[in-house]
Parts: structure tokens; sequence; C-alpha cells
């Protein structure tokens, strides 16, 4: 015997509204008015004796009629034959998703979720089959779909959570995919996560397919997720002085919404500590509210050898992997600019060498050069500026060079420039990013800035108010340029022509100002702004693709390009990657590339040979994934859900190949509500019958 | 003059007085069916009739020195005289929603007032006697109408104040006031939740010379409180006589069959099943009654229990050994 409707089997719930009523309603009527009931209310109330059943007969009447119209709802069939198979029963295909996230190592849920993982697969029929996919920002089919359990749970028994964020639509798009494939007419996905609301984006394509029944399994609290602390937003200052780098660490310190309920907890403290090759350097102690975020300086320290590792390490939580941020960083080498003006030192260039050099340089030097740079110069250059040169054939080359080698170039057009020349000109110089145009005076009006790319790492640091105005700096004369396809312009003037356009070459970069940078053009060289700008557009342009600190977890390091970055000579040989677990993992020299799929120093060795410091970088996880907010599940499935259990299940029967039952063999085996309804019709009968007698009863006495 | 153990002739049956529209006429029929006869004022005044010589007193009145006591003795002595009329009563009213509850159907028993502890069987073995019980504040005003047209016959000022909660209705004490009292009387109904805070420190406010203030209600509070709040008027030289009102079936609690009760005054509904309260209501009753009593007797209230199954003349009487003990003392 089966149900078709269980659902209304809920309604015998209401089993105990005929009780209910018998207790409490029985006494009332019309209630006696008296005047006072201040003594009745110095009576103990006694309890039992109100609730004692009088008619025990009209309550059976009453429970027995309720029963059989529940009954009459839900549906009953008789189990057997086809019959059986249309209302849900037969063989099964499940796929069960396991996040595997770092977020399910809070507490024991990631024990709860290989748990109720386990109870999955036990629970499979004899015909039922299985697969196992975990997920964390992608899924990874770990037991295709089997009748067998045992791979299953063996899987389960070595899966370990990861340093990785959650992903859910991917999953569930393998699961649809393979539940698409089976033969099995019932179908159902177990996903078994904690739901963070940060790990689902809505998708379209993530949807079930057709007749798949959707289970969640959440693990961990109560839904509404828990409070955690989190590290996040790490940077690395560095200020040059006296020949080293010293760097000071800055980063986030982020309280997750779950926290949010903890409002009576108002600010949480936290201790945060920075450690330097091991060794603890400094611990401050910050306050964070509940929900928001707290900044954190630390330092600074001095950078004293390459890969040099650092970690920045929050006091505990429930939830261990994001309390921590890890850094590799190196010395830097300084910033050499060689300043190509064809009037030699003078005026000309006095306001930006010594923009350069002011105050020691800071580990900036400049040196001015009136003829074409030699390569060996070139070699020597991190930065070249181009102050109004006019470039022959041969320097344009080695320019060109230069720039696609990593070096950074910096054009000054002024009046001639390297452009000026017309066509042989232009064609030497078409590595240049912009086509340029004739020169523009504004002697009673000068022109000013109107456009400033602040998103821009040159111009990034003056972004916040009272953190300088372009606007204020004059422009006398100009030159009208126009961007190269592809080149971003970073400024523009007041009448729209651009100002200052940047393109990539290679590995290096070009800057080229539509003006010259000397007073007869401009009073920018008077302006406090100047001097920040000149040293951010050079440290901008000698970044040959300076190692990032920290990667995130999941990244894909190209190890040639970091090898190069960093100065050495290259991988080396059999190099292996070191992971920070304690694997290892061989790299391919042709295609040197490392997923980063742990948290922490991953070094790259060569077996047998020491080499000191090894090259290293730091991956750090993903600190959206600290948000522990859980996501409004009825949203989900509804955006997920591919047609409901029951419903889903019968369309599949439909298309099975048996035969369909007939319509007379259905009805036979179904018609038990009508049955059950006529006898609750019949006991309501005699109940009112009763309990008419019994009102008219209690009226005559 | 009725006797000391107060016979009951019909004229005094509170079903009986129901039938009398005009509370005049039923005052009337009822105070001169009851006793004619003066009582004495309980304030020492100027009237004619001498009571007694006292030494003369800085700030005693010069004109009342006995000026031929003086001659004799040779000291100044001040005459007191004994006033027979011109005494101020006021009437206190419980209007409160719990005076309207009248029993109906209940049957009287025995001949005395009200036993508390008395049981059901006795009452159904008794002979029928009213027809119909009036509702507690019938009762009152048969009472009040009654004391007041017996006061007024002396020449006493009377007033009235009906209160439930606060002063609902007040006539001020005079002599000519009789009229208004029992108009007063006869439209006053019953509403509201009683306390008697505020309604008895506005009767302190507005009545000063030192009178008689009789007390008709249920007193359904707690009787040390009341008792302090009514001898406070004693303590202020005034005489303070309480006739507490009950309704048969507030102190036998007659009922068998289990039911929702709703507090008159609060409207608030408790499920009662009589027979596992009864009995332990009417200890509860017994005991409060008790201490009103003790109460009452304490701050020097007189105090007297009334049925309203009970003709009238146990209150008449009541009074008028009030009146005439008061008198005494002074």
């Amino acid at each position: 015997m089966g149900w078709l409707a269980p659902l209304f089997l809920a309604g015998l719930a209401g089993l105990a509204v005929p009780v209910l009523l018998h207790l409490t309603r029985r006494e009332r009527g019309s209630p006696v008015r008296f005047p006072s009931l201040m003594f009745v209310k110095q009576i103990p109330f006694e309890e039992r004796s109100r609730r004692r059943v009088r008619h025990w007969l009209l309550l059976w009447f009453r429970i027995a009629a309720l029963a059989l119209l529940v009954a009459a709802f839900g549906r009953p069939f008789a189990r057997g034959g086809r019959l059986a198979v249309a209302a849900g029963a037969g063989p099964e295909e499940i796929v069960v998703l396991l996040d595997q996230s770092y977020s399910m190592a809070l507490g024991d849920q990631w024990a709860q979720a290989v748990a109720r993982a386990k109870d999955l697969v036990n629970g499979m029929g004899p015909q039922d089959r299985a697969s196992l996919v975990a997920f964390s920002e992608s899924p990874r089919l770990l037991a295709p779909s089997s009748t067998a359990a045992a791979p299953l749970l063996q899987a389960l028994d070595t899966l370990e959570t990861t340093s990785l964020g959650t992903r859910i639509a991917p999953a569930l798009k393998l699961a649809g995919s393979t539940l698409a494939a089976s033969p099995l007419a019932r179908r159902r996905v177990a996903l078994i996560s904690d739901f963070q609301r940060a790990g689902w984006q809505p998708d379209r394509d993530a949807a079930l397919p057709e007749g798949v029944e959707l289970e969640t399994v959440v693990v961990g609290g109560d839904g509404a997720g828990a409070a955690n602390l989190a590290l996040g937003g790490l940077e690395l200052e560095r200020t040059a002085g006296q020949g080293r780098d010293r760097v000071t660490v800055r980063a986030r310190v982020v309280s997750s919404r779950g926290a949010e309920r903890e409002a009576e907890a108002g600010e949480r403290e936290a201790r945060v500590a920075l450690s330097v090759d091991g060794t603890e350097v400094e611990t401050r102690v910050v306050s964070v509210p509940a929900g928001g975020a707290a900044p954190v300086s630390l330092g600074p320290f001095t950078l004293a050898r390459d890969f040099t590792r650092g970690a920045v390490r929050l006091s505990e939580d429930a939830l261990a992997a994001d309390n921590v941020v890890h850094f590799v960083a190196s010395p830097g080498e300084g910033v050499d600019v060689l300043v190509w003006d064809p009037r030699g030192a003078g005026s000309s260039n006095l306001h930006l060498v010594g923009a350069l050099e002011a105050g020691g340089g800071d580990g900036f030097s400049a040196r001015v050069a009136a003829s074409a740079p030699s390569a060996e110069q070139l070699a020597a250059a991190d930065v070249v500026v181009v102050n109004g040169a006019t470039m022959p054939g041969g320097a344009a080359g080695r320019l060109r060079d230069f720039v696609i080698d990593g070096g950074g170039l910096f054009v000054v057009l002024g009046e001639r420039g390297p452009l000026a020349g017309g066509a042989a000109a232009a064609g030497r110089a078409e590595f240049l990013p912009v086509v340029a145009g004739s020169v523009a005076d504004a002697p009673d009006e000068p022109r000013r800035l109107g456009f400033v790319d602040y998103d821009h790492p040159v111009f990034e640091p003056f972004r916040g108010p009272r953190s300088g105005d372009f606007s204020r700096t004059a422009f006398y004369r100009t030159r009208r340029v126009e961007a190269a396809a592809g080149a971003r312009t970073l400024a523009r003037f007041d009448d729209g022509s651009p100002a200052l356009v940047e393109a990539r070459l290679g590995r290096g970069r070009i800057l080229v100002w539509a003006g010259g940078m000397d007073r007869l053009w401009t009073d920018f060289p008077l302006q406090p702004l100047y001097l920040p700008f000149v040293r951010r557009a050079a440290s901008h342009l000698a970044s040959r693709g300076a190692p990032a600190e920290w990667h995130p977890v999941g990244a894909t390091v190209d190890l040639a390009v970091l090898a190069e970055a960093v100065g050495a000579p290259g991988l080396p040989a059999e190099a292996v990657a070191m992971a920070p677990g304690g694997g290892s993992a061989p790299i391919d020299r042709n295609a040197p590339l490392l997923f980063l799929g742990e948290q922490g120093i991953w070094e790259i060795r060569s077996p047998g040979r020491r080499q000191d410091p090894p090259l290293a970088l730091a991956a750090n996880v993903d600190v959206r994934e600290s948000d522990l907010a859980r996501l409004d599940m009825e949203e989900f499935v509804a955006a997920v859900a591919g047609g409901g259990a029951a419903g889903g299940a019968l369309d599949d029967a439909q298309t099975s190949p048996e035969e369909p039952p007939s319509p007379e063999d259905v009805e036979a085996r179904q018609g038990f509500w009508r049955y059950l309804l006529a006898g609750a019709f019949l006991v309501l009968i005699s109940e009112s019958v009763l309990a008419n007698r019994l009102s008219r009863g209690r009226a005559a006495a | 003059m009725a006797s000391a153990a107060g016979p009951r002739q019909s004229f005094l049956d509170p079903a009986v007085l129901a039938r009398i529209d005009n509370l005049e006429l039923l005052a009337k029929t009822v105070v001169d069916g009851f006793m004619q006869g003066v009582h004495r004022s309980p304030h020492l005044g100027l009237s004619m009739d001498f009571a007694e010589h006292r030494a003369y007193m800085p700030g005693d009145d010069i004109r009342r020195i006995d000026w031929r006591v003086y001659a004799r003795t040779d000291r100044f002595y001040i005459k007191q005289f004994e006033a027979e009329t011109n005494a101020d009563v006021g009437f206190l009213l419980d209007v409160s929603a719990s005076m309207d509850y009248g029993s109906g159907s209940y049957q009287a028993s025995g001949s005395g007032p009200l036993q508390p502890g008395s049981e059901t069987a006795d009452r159904d073995s008794a002979e029928p006697r009213s027809a119909r019980a009036v509702s507690k504040l019938e009762y009152a005003r048969f009472l009040v109408a009654s004391l007041a047209w017996f006061s007024a016959g002396q020449r006493d000022r009377v007033g009235i104040y009906a209160f439930d909660d606060d002063v609902v209705e007040h006539v001020r004490p005079a002599v000519a006031h009789l009229d208004k009292v029992l108009h007063v009387v006869s439209r006053v109904a019953a509403g509201g939740a009683g306390a008697w805070d505020r309604p008895l420190a506005r009767v302190g406010a507005t009545f000063r010379r030192r009178g008689i203030l009789v007390a008709v209600s249920d007193f359904y509070d707690d009787p040390a409180r009341l008792a302090e709040a009514l001898g406070t008027f004693r303590a202020q030289g005034h005489d303070v006589v309480a006739f507490h009102v009950l309704d048969p079936a507030e102190v036998r609690f007659p009922f068998d069959q289990p039911a929702n009760f709703q507090d008159a005054e609060t409207s608030s509904v408790l499920p009662v099943s009589p027979e596992k309260y009864a009995a332990a209501y009417r200890e509860r009753v017994a005991a409060h009654l008790a201490a009103l009593k003790e109460s009452f007797g304490k701050h020097r209230v007189d105090y007297v229990l009334l049925d309203t199954a009970e003709p009238l003349d146990r209150a008449l009487w009541a009074y008028l050994m009030f009146r005439r003990k008061a008198g005494k003392a002074r």
C-alpha cells in the first residue's frame, strides 16, 4: 500500500483538533456573570479535572471521521505491478554532490557532510545507481555511476576539504548532464553543502533537467550563517630608503554577515600578527564591527633578501583557513631612468630630472643623454624618457625592442618629437600608440585636464579627496594627438583631446604625453603633483611584470614568467613544485604552469640541488568564501529544481519501455479513496446524532 | 419602635419593595413602618441643650464663656451644648459593575443573616420566601433611600457620593437635598470597575464638617486597605458605618455545573468546576468577611453585613443602634 498524495497525510496532525476542542471548548457557552472572581482566582487551578474527557464516544467519532477524510485525500493505492513504478518505485539514479570548499571545514560541518553522503550511498537499493561529485570552484567526478556502493564509500573516506571557494552552478551542470544520460526513470541530485550565499550565482544553465528531483542537504548551523572573522585585501606598500626596501603590510579584517546576529556583541576584538620568515615582528589588536571590516597596518619591515616570506595571522576562530594571508616579496632594484633629450641637460628637462633625483632619489636615478641611446645604455635602463627627440630608424628599432623586452618608454612629444618629420618618421615610430597632429597654442586661456583616469595605477594615489587636483594645472601649448586602436587614454585636456596615452608592447609599456613638460608648455613642473606623478609613471613603466606578492588559490601561474621577473636565469632542471601541505608535483619545462590548489607558500625546487633561497610564491584563499551567510533555500530550489519528485517520476514512467498500465488497472488500485470518503460521512452523521442527543440531554438536565 | 430583634415585616421585604417605583414613597414606607423617634446628633454644637462645662482654653470663643460660673468661681468655663439636628450624613454608594448582580432564582433560607459557611442543602430545604431576589444595587438603593429619608426626618443634612472607580454622582449634604439624593439614587446605574482610593480622596476634599459617612458596597477589595481608607475619616472625627451588601449566591456559591465564569468588572473569564471550587470558595469568602469585620473594628468603623434576600429592617435597626451608640460616645 502506498499513497499518491502523501503530503495530505500531514493532515493527520489535525486529529489533535477534536481532542483539543473537547478539552478546551466544552465549558464554553454563555459565561456565567459573577460579581467578582477575586476569590476564584485565589484557588489553585486544577488542570486535570478541567481536561477530563467526558464523552469518549463523541471524541472517537470525530477523530475517526477526520482520519478517514485525511486517508481519502492521501489517495492510497495498492503496490505491485506496473502501477508501482508509476507511483514512484523502481531503481533510481542518484548523483551525490559534495561541497568541499574551505568553508566546510567550519566546526564539524565536513564530518556531517561526509556522514550524510555515506547515508545516501548506504541507503541505495540494489537496483539504484549512484555517482559522487566533489566540488568547490569546479566539480570533480570522483566515482562514476555504479550500483556498487564500495567505490563511493572509499572515495568519501579519502576526501578532504580544499582551500577553494564554492561554486554550485558548475556542479549542478555536471550532475544534470550525468542524469540526462541515465536510462533510469527516477533521477535525483543530492546536494550536500553549507549553501553559502556567495557560492551561488543564478544560472539558467544550472537548472536540472525535467523530472530530476533535487534533494538539498544543509549542513552547519541554523541557517543564518555563523559569525566569522577573515583576513583579506592584503597589500604591500614599499618605500625605498638607504638602498633598502621597507615594506608596510596592509590588510583588512572582515567580519562576515553571520556576525550581524551577534548584535549584542557589538564590536569584536581580533589579534593580528605579522611574521616575516617565521619570526613574529608585530602584533596588533583591532576592533571589528559586526558585519563590517577594519583596516590594519603592520610594519614596516626591511626586505633583506629575495623571496622573503611573510604571513599575517588572525587570532583563531571557528574557520581557520581565512585567518591567515601569506606573501612572498623580494627587494626592488631601483628604477634607472634614461632621459634622451637632444638639447642635453638643461631647462627642458631640469624639472623632470629633479623630480626623479630629489631627496636622494629614493630608488630613482636619472641620466640625461643628448644622443640616441645605445644598446648598452638601454640595457642598463629601466625606463627611457624621450623628451622631444626625433627618432632615427635605428634608435626607434632599439627602443621598440627595449619595450618589447619589458622596458618602459615615456615619450614627451613636444614640438618636434619622434613623430615629427612626416610619413617616414611616422613609420619609424609606428609602435607608438598615438597619431600626432599639430601644436595648439592657448595663450589667453590655458587648457586644463578635463579627465583623469584615477583607476590607472599612475593616478590611483591621487583619487582620494585632498590628494591633488590636476585641474589646476595650466597647459599653454598642447600637441593634438589621437589615440591608436588598443591604446588607453589616461588623461584628456578640457577640449577632449588626449593628454596621456598608454599602450602595452610585448612585456613593456609606453606612455605618450601630448605636449611638452617644461615651463614653455605648462606650469605642471611647478605643481606639487608633478613629483609624485613623475615617480608613479616611472615606477609603473619600470614594473617589468614584477611578480605578485601573492596569488589567489585556484590560480594557474606561469613559472617561466615568474623566474624571469625575479631575474632568475630560468627554472631549475627537473623542477618540482612543493605544495604547502607537503605534496609535490613535477613541472613540465616546456609548459611550466603551476595550479595553486592549496593555501600557503609554494616552493619550486630542483631535487638534489640546494637553491637558497628557493623560488617561492604565496597563495591565499578567496575571502568571499569567508562570508558564511546562507542563501535563500526556497529561491535556490525554485531556480534549480527540475520538476519535482512525484510528478517527474510519473512522467518518466510513461516514457519507460514497459507497457503502461491500463486505465482499469489504475482505477482498481487507486479507488480506495471513495470508500474512505463514504466511511467518513457515515461517521460524521453518527457523530451529529450522538452530539444532538447529548446536547438535548444536557439542556433537559 | 422596632424591637432589638428586628421583627420581619412584609413592607420591608426587598421583593415587595421592588414593586414600588417611587423611591420617595418607598423610603417613606420603610421608615414610617419601621420606627418613629429621634436620634441624637453626634455633633456638639450650638443647640439649646446644655451638655457640660469645660475649662476655657486660649482660642475659645469668649462669647461662650459662662459668666455666671465666672462670677461664682472666678474662673473661666465654656458651655458646651449637644446638637440634636443638622448633622451631615454622607452616603457612599458603590455603583461598580459588581453591584449589578442578583442571583434571581435563589431562595433565601432561614431567618438569620448570611452565614458564609452554610451549605447548599440547607438552602434547598428552606421554605421559599422571596419570589424575586433583588440585585445588590437595588437593595443598596432601598437602603440609601430609606436611611436618607430617615436622616432628613431628623433634620440632618443629607448628601450622596455614587462612585465606581471615581465619583460619578455627587450631591453635597444639605437639609433641602433629600430630593436630589433620592433622584441620584433612583437614576444611578451600575458599571465600571470599582476602586476606593480616588472616590475617597474626593469625598475627603468635600466632606469636611464632622458628620456621618454611610458606605454601602460589596467591598471586593483588600480588607486592610478598605478599613484603612475608611478609618481615615473616622480619625478625622466622622462616624463611619459600612453596610456590606452581598447576594446569597456570592456567599454560598450554589452552582453545580462546570462553566466559564465572567468577572462583572474586569470581564475576565475563568473556567470553573464548582465541585472542585465551591468549598475553597466558601472558605475564602468566610475569611474575607471575617477579615473585613476585624479590620473595620480595628479602625472603629461599624460594619454590617447584609443579605439582599433579607428585609431592610435589620439594616435600619443596625443604623439606629449605630446612631445611638455614637450619640452616647459623645
